[in-house]
Order: C-alpha cells, then structure tokens, then sequence
C-alpha cells in the first residue's frame, strides 16, 4: 500500500483534540446532598474511571471520524491485480519515437515488447497504437485486427524529436475524452529525466485511464555530445573564420574526444579535446574555410562514438559572400552623405557592407539595401522599380531634406510632407530627440540621440507608418512604413551634416550600422536551430511565395502553404533551404534538441507516482506486471460519513441523559 | 377503603397531623393492649411450676391435693400500659428522595403510634432527640396528653447531628417505670453501639420496638453519572462513582442492616425496617402483631 499525498498525515495531529476533550477535560459532578456518607468511600479515581469508559465509544468515534477523514484525503492506495473487466475496454499503446530511442537497440526492445502486449490481448478487443515525441502521431484507429496493429507498431521510427512525457499526457487525456469506456495505456519508453514536465500536475490523466509503464533501460547511459557551436553566420573572408564549439559529457569519464570540423563535404580540421567528468569543455577552430560562394553545409562532430551517435555532430550553416552591397541615391551634387555614410558603415561593420553610388538609372538588383539622401521625386519608372525591389524584401533608408519637402511627400513611401522647421538663433537654435523607442533594431545600442542637434526637420504627416523616435516638438523623427515584405526607414531630416549633427555624432555609427542590418536582413539570419522549432517564414499580409526545401531534398510546403504559410515545423534534423522572392535564400540546420543527450532516466518512484496517480479511482499497472493500484479513499470517506453519524447518535444519548 | 390513605405519598397531602394520624389508626384497629404485666385479675393465662423463691400466695392448693405438686396460677392483667416514642430529629432525617422526607414519615409513624396507643387509653409520652434531647413529654393518660404528643411531633424538625450515647443515658433516667418503647430512627451509628445503647431500656422491663426509617435511595442507590454526595449531618463532601453505589454501597448497607437486625434481636430488642416508600399500615401491622405474641 501506498500514499500519494502523505503530506496529509501532518493532519494526524488533529487526533490530539478529542483526546484532549476526553481525557484532560475537567469533569464537573453534581452535588447532591445524602443523609450520611458513613457507608461511602472516596473514590476519584474510580469515578474518572468510569467518566472515560462512560464516553470511550464516544471518544473513538470522533478518534476513527477525523482518522478515516485525513487517511482518504492522503489517497492511499494497494496494488491488486487487475480485474478482467479492466482488461477489455481499449489499449493504447504508445511508444517513444523520440531521439533518445536510437541508442542501442531501445526502439526495437519497445517496439518487441508493444507486439507482446498485442499478443496479450483477448480476441475482439480494441487497440490503438501512437508514437510520440515532441507530439504525438496517431498510427491506427481503435481497432481489433493485431496484424494492422502490429504493422503499425513496426512502422516506428527513431526521429530527430525530443520526447515531451507532457505533451504526450495532454494527448491522451484528448483521447480520453473521446470514449468513456476504460482504457489502459502500454507506454514503452526510456522515460528521460529530460522529458518530464515542470510539474508533475501535468502528467495527469483522466479518470478511467490506466497506465502501465514499460521503462526502455539502456545498458549504457554516458553520452558525449557537441552541445552548441558558435560560427559566424556569413563569411566574408574565408581565411579568418573562428568557430568555437561546446562539448558536453553526461555521466560521463573524464575522458579526450575528438572534434572534427567539416565543412562543405570535407574535413577542414580535427582536435582531440580533454573534457571532464560529466562536464563540458570549449573546442576552437581557427584559420582558413575554404568554402565555396554561397552556403555551406558545415558540422562539428565526435569521431568516437557513444551511448547516443545521433547527437555526437552538430550542423551549421555559413553563408560566404561578398560585402552586402548599399546604394546611395543622392539628388544633389554633394559628396557629403555619400562620406558620412560609407566611413560610419566601414567604422561599425568592417567590410560587412559596401556603399556604392548610383548613376541616373538605378538598378536595385542584388542590392541589400538603399540609402536615399534629400531625395527630389523620383522619375516613375524608377519609383516603380524601388518600390518592386522593397515589396520583394529590400530596404530603403530615405533621408528627407529640402527637395523631398519640395515635392510633398516622401517617395516610395507615400507619405506626406505638411512643412518644414527651422531653428534658428533667435527662437531655440536647435531641436532635440525627446523620446526614442530603443527596443527597435535600427536604434538598439545607438546611444544619446539626445546629444545631437537638428537645426532643420520636415514635418511627416505618419498615416499608418509607425513613429520610432520624436523631437521635442513631439513631431515624428525617424518612421519605419512597411511595404510588401519590405522595411521603409524614413529620417525627418537630412544625413548630410547641414540640417544637423547627426553624421558627426558617435550615435550615427550605430544608427547607420543597424538600420543596414535592419533593412538589409543581414543581421536575421538563424543559421542553427532545434529539430521541431517553428520558423517564421513570412510577416503577416504577405503574399509573396515561400519555397522550403526540407533536408531530404523535398518540398516541405504545398503551393498553397508557400504562398500563406507564416512558419514551418522543422520536423527534420539536417539543413532546410528558404528560398524567397527576389532570388534570396536561407540554409538553416536543424539539430537534435541537447535535452536528448542526457539519458538519464526519472526516478522509479516517478514512474509508479505516475502509475498511481493515472486513473484515480481505477485500476493502474506497475511497472513491468500485470499488477495495478486500487485507491479505496472513497470508501474511507464513506467509512468517515457512517463515523460521523455514529458520533452524533451517541453524543445526542449522552447529551440526553446529562439533561436528564 | 382506608388502605390508600395508609400511602405514605397520600398522606404527605395531609397538612394536619391528627388528621393523619386518625386516619392511619382509624380504620386499622380497635381493642385493647394486653398488659405486659402478669397481675391478679380473673382471666385466667397460665399454670406455671412452683419455684422456691415464688410466692405461695399464688399458689393453687387445689391442683396440688389432686396431683401433689406446686404449681402456680397465673392470670391476664387487664391495665392500661405506657407507650414512649423516642423520635429521632437529626439531620440525616432531612433526607427524601422522592417527595416525602424521612422525618415526616417518622412523624406519621409516631403520631399514628401515639394515637393509637390513646385510642387504647394507654399513657403516652414522647421523646425528640438528636444529638441531645430536645423535647420531653413524660407518659400520661390524662385529657389533653395527646395533644400536647401531636404538638411536640409537629415540632420535630430536624436540627443537629445524631448522638445515641448521650440523649439514651438520659432515656434511662426518664424511663423508669416499665411500658413500650418506640424508638424511630435511621440509626446511622455502628448496630454494635445501637444495641448497647438501647439495651439497658430492654433491661428495664421495656418492650423497645426500633423502627428503622430509610428513604428506598438509602437502601438501593441508583446514579447515573458521579456525584458530589454533601452528608446532611456533616457538610462533608465525596466524589461517588455510579458504580461503587451499585456494588460496594449495596454490600455495606445490606450488612449494616443485617448487624442492625441481629444485634437488635440479640439484645431482645423488635427491630422493623420502615422505608419511606412502604404504606405505614405495615409497620403498624408488624408492630402489633409482635405485641399481640408478646401477650
């Protein structure tokens, strides 16, 4: 027998109170005047005798009252074996499909052991198989055909998922609710420590769902993994690459594992690496990547292998290109904004971006971004083109200045330009930043806007683009409008040092290298992520097509998903291709969740708390046996009811007879 | 017809004493005592063997010249006798358990006893006492002797503790001359010095009659939870369990009246157990059908 909520026992303490009221209690007799005490004896002890025997069964009724209360809330429960009955209803198999299941032989022991259960059953009776792991999938419908049932349970294979015992309990109490009849869930897993929930609550079933856990041990539980590595996302000079990678052990021997770099199909280089006992240890790979233009599939892997191979590589991908390419449209002769923008690019980024001036016709074509400098309005034609350009995910800084206010409104853009204001020496002199949202990715880290001087602004009316930074007059300074999957960047002010300060500010560094970054994506781009991580492919309302390629080489979208899906599952582990509009694309790499590698299994008794706790009210399996767990507290309360009535019957007789 | 007025509980509702008492008495008995006394009258009793020491006066010389032997001729005296109540007014008298005291049963019992001993012509006289004498009405037939009785028991409230050794020392003095003693009380003293207390009357020539007066909860004490027993005569206070008044109690006052009894009849002494609840005809019963065998 069992107890699962002994914390109720501290209740037990109660008992001292009708002890208390019987036996301490003071008791009062009735004076009565008698004609000679000559024939009596003094006799307390008699008489206090007799006044704890008088109410002993009063005593032990209220004694048995509150026991039997606090015993059924404890929720004791005994092991029994299960009633026929219990057996017939529907089965439900589930087995761990997770990347956990792929060491040694777990997967096919618990794929035997689900055939055995199978087997097991009574002609008739119904089935249903599921694998889970970060979800679940159901593999049949509640059937009876063992041949079906046993397909499917073949049909199981090890996937790159963690296992989520969680996420698996919800779906069983979604299938729970589906039938009333009984159900006993088979779960064949190796029960990772890992894979338990924060709370234990969360594991619950529902009534009328019995669970009988076959844990999957494996022979071997050290594990070396490569946790993380950290490489740069684009490789601009191939000859300077740094990647820095993380090994891990669990319950592991201090021991030397090998590290191997791959990158693009070959070995670039290979390091053995000491790593502590049950402890992690920082591998780095310096010097030459020789890889091709274009992304790269690259790994840092174990050579030895280990309880769990699946998790001894970790994949990356790193794009190597040439500098983002900036073009700056500048409607005036001045060489000003041209300077201030390519020195604060070159200062911040390195060589990450390249600023190129544009000719008279301007063509956006592999452009990562735009720089409009006071620009007047622009010819249709190429109004047209760097519209096409953003809509398909460029971006555009335009910088208003007087010949933008000349024609009304802010090109591309749309939005209207109501005035300009100067400050002049006799009113303010200047005008200053009040308030900016710093949180934004072209303002993060850009330091005191407030420092900096604005001698002359242009009034934007915003519409529906959205205000990023305000002068003191409270009117906008810096707007971000969105158009198609493009990013429009909009300064109330010129960037060429004569309407204020800001090119000669240390703000402006920041300001020009993020709001590249920003518009240019180059600063977005996730190159490593968890198996079953959602990415998010699109913003909402737009429409432009979404090619993936998932890492067997097949379209992970149907047309219809590509032209509205917002994320995709990355379900698989290896590398996913993103191909956007525009002719851009993204290599992401999928890895093993780390969670995986700690094969640890949870503690026995969880797995019986769990057993026990499933069902509440029916029979539950033990681990491994034909055993299952009977709570009876109801019939305690039951008891605690019939308890309670006793008491009140003998204590209105003694009340009674003391009026008497 | 008179016997339901013979109920103890029916005759507490009777405010006037005589009353009661004629009550009682009246439908009980008619008749004369016979004389404790031998004496010379003409109703012949017995013949008796002549002992030396007998006076030969009585001796009948008739039987002697048929027979040859002495005998002597013995007769009824027809005189009228004397009747002492000792009525007992301690406290412990105070006691009822049911509505009727044990004092106002010892009242009817003496008054009824007084009564009828005057209806007879007898002398009458009382004694109250508790731990001294407290009222003493020597024996007489005169006019107006039973009134002054009935006013002396109306009297007899019970008062003080009782003490036989002290007010019977007295009783020896006063009761001299040879009669009926009736002595009324609940008798809480060792049967041992009760008889011994009493017995010199006895050895007086008395008739001494005790009437043990006991409330039924005296005798067979029933509680149905502990008690605070407070003694009436003492104050004293005792924790009783219900079980030792079921068990050592019964034991203790059954052999205390069992003592009573033996030590009463070894003294040549008429013992009666009156309890409170009985019909006093009984007593009154009992009391003359022992005197008619005395005669």
């Amino acid at each position: 027998m069992g107890l699962l909520a002994p914390l109720f026992l501290t209740g037990l303490g109660l008992l001292a109170l009708p002890l208390w009221l019987h036996l301490l209690k003071r008791h009062r007799s009735t004076p009565q005047k008698f004609s000679s005490l000559m024939f009596f004896e003094r006799s307390t002890s008699a008489s206090v005798k007799q006044r704890q025997l008088d109410y002993i069964l009063l005593l032990l009724l209220r004694l048995a009252l509150l026991a039997l209360a606090i015993f059924a809330f404890t929720r004791p429960y005994v092991l029994s074996a299960l009633l026929p009955a219990e057996k017939a209803g529907l089965t439900i198999i589930a087995i761990d499909e997770s990347a956990s299941m792929g060491a040694e032989d777990k997967l096919e022991r618990a794929k035997n052991g689900a055939v055995g259960v199978i087997d097991s059953l009574p002609d008739g009776a119904r089935a249903r198989i599921l694998a889970f792991g970060a979800s679940t999938h159901l593999l049949t419908d509640a059937i009876s055909e063992k041949d079906q049932l046993k397909a499917a349970i073949r049909s199981v294979k090890v996937t790159a998922s963690r296992s989520s015992l969680g996420d698996l309990a919800a779906s069983l109490r979604n299938i729970g609710r589906l039938t009333a009849e009984a159900k006993t869930v088979h779960l064949f897993s190796d029960l990772q420590r890992s894979s338990m929930p924060a709370a234990f609550n969360e594991l619950r079933l529902d009534s009328g769902m019995a669970l009988t856990v076959h844990p999957i041990e494996g022979k071997q539980k050290e594990n070396w993994t490569v946790e993380s590595v950290n490489a740069p996302t684009r490789l601009l000079d191939a000859s300077t690459a740094r990647i820095e990678a993380v090994l891990a052990g669990y319950h592991t021997p201090a021991a030397t594992r090998t590290a191997v770099l791959r990158a693009a199909g070959r070995e670039v280089a290979r390091k053995p690496v000491a790593v502590p006992a049950a402890g992690k240890a920082t591998v780095v790979f310096e010097g030459g990547l020789n890889i091709p233009y274009g992304f790269a599939q690259c790994e840092v892997a174990l050579l030895e292998s280990d309880a769990l191979d699946s998790d001894n590589a970790f994949l990356f991908a790193v794009n190597r290109a040439d500098p983002e390419r900036i073009l700056l449209l500048d409607s005036t002769s001045s060489n000003a904004s041209y300077l201030y923008v390519s020195t604060a690019l070159a200062s911040a980024a390195g060589t990450l971006f390249k600023v190129e001036r544009s000719g008279p016709t301007p063509s956006f074509t592999g452009v990562s971004a735009v720089v409009l400098s006071n620009p007047a309005a622009l010819n249709p034609a190429a109004e047209e083109s760097l519209r096409s350009y953003i809509r398909s995910g460029g971006g555009a800084l335009i910088a208003v200045g007087p010949a933008t206010a000349a024609a009304g409104r802010v090109p591309v853009a749309g939005l209207k330009i109501s005035g300009s204001r100067y400050a002049d020496r006799s009113g303010e002199r200047f005008e200053s930043v009040s308030s900016a949202d710093q949180a934004h990715p072209a303002m993060e880290g850009s330091g005191r806007w407030e420092s900096v001087r604005f001698y002359q602004t242009f009034q934007i009316e915003p519409g529906e683009a959205r205000v990023i930074a305000r002068l003191s007059d409270s009117s906008p300074l810096l707007l971000e409008a969105r158009l198609g999957e493009g990013r429009i960047l909009i300064l109330a002010s010129t960037i060429d040092g004569l309407a204020n300060d800001l090119p000669l500010q240390p703000a402006f560094l920041q300001f020009a290298e993020k709001s590249m970054r920003y518009l240019s994506s180059a600063g977005e781009r996730v190159r490593s992520v968890a198996v079953d991580s959602n990415y998010e492919l699109r913003q909402a309302g737009t429409a432009a097509t979404v090619d993936v390629i998932s890492p067997s080489g097949q379209r992970a979208l149907s047309v219809s998903e590509a032209a509205e899906a917002r994320s995709i599952l990355l379900d698989e582990k290896g590398f996913w291709t993103i191909r956007r509009a525009g002719g851009r694309a993204e290599m992401l790499a999928a890895n093993i969740d780390r969670r995986e590698s700690d094969l640890e299994a949870m503690p026995a008794e969880s797995a019986e708390l769990w057993q026990g706790a499933a069902g509440s009210g029916v029979a539950a399996g033990t681990v491994e046996s034909d055993r299952g767990t009977r709570q009876f507290w109801p019939w305690l309360l039951a008891l605690a009811l019939v308890a309670g009535l006793a008491e009140s019957w003998v204590a209105s007789k003694h009340l009674r007879r003391e009026a008497a | 017809m008179h016997q339901r007025f013979l109920d103890p509980q029916i005759l507490a509702g009777i405010a006037n004493l005589e009353l009661t008492a004629r009550t009682v008495v009246d439908g009980f008995i008619a008749g004369l005592h016979r004389s404790p006394d031998f004496g010379f009258s003409q109703e012949f009793a017995e013949y008796r063997q002549y002992v030396p020491g007998d006076d030969l006066r009585y001796v009948d010389w008739n039987v002697y010249a048929r027979s040859g032997r002495l005998y002597l001729k013995r007769y009824h005296g027809e005189t009228n006798t004397r009747l002492t109540v000792l009525l007992d007014r301690s406290n412990s008298m105070e006691f009822a358990s049911q509505g009727i005291r044990k004092i106002d049963y010892a009242r009817y019992l003496a008054a009824s006893m007084a009564y009828l001993a005057h209806h007879q012509r007898d002398a009458v006289g009382l004694i109250t006492f508790d731990d001294d004498i407290r009222d003493f009405i020597p024996p007489s037939s005169r006019q107006g002797q039973w009134m002054k009785v009935l006013h002396a028991i109306d009297r007899a409230e019970p008062g003080h503790r009782t003490d036989f050794a002290k007010p019977f020392l007295q009783f020896q003095e006063v009761l001299r001359s040879r009669g009926i003693v009736l002595v009324v009380s609940d008798f809480y003293a060792d049967p041992e010095t009760v008889a011994r207390t009493v017995a010199p009357l006895r050895h007086r020539g008395n008739d001494v009659i005790l009437f043990h007066v006991l409330d039924p909860m005296e005798v067979a004490p029933v509680f149905n939870e502990p008690k605070i027993l407070i003694d009436l005569e003492t104050g004293q206070e005792m924790e009783v369990s219900p079980e030792y008044a079921v068990g050592p109690y019964r034991r203790k006052i059954d052999s205390h009246l069992a003592a009573m009894k033996s030590e009463a009849e070894a003294a040549g002494l008429t013992y009666l157990l009156a309890e409170t609840n009985k019909p006093l005809d009984r007593a009154l019963r009992e009391y003359l059908s022992i005197r008619q065998g005395r005669l």
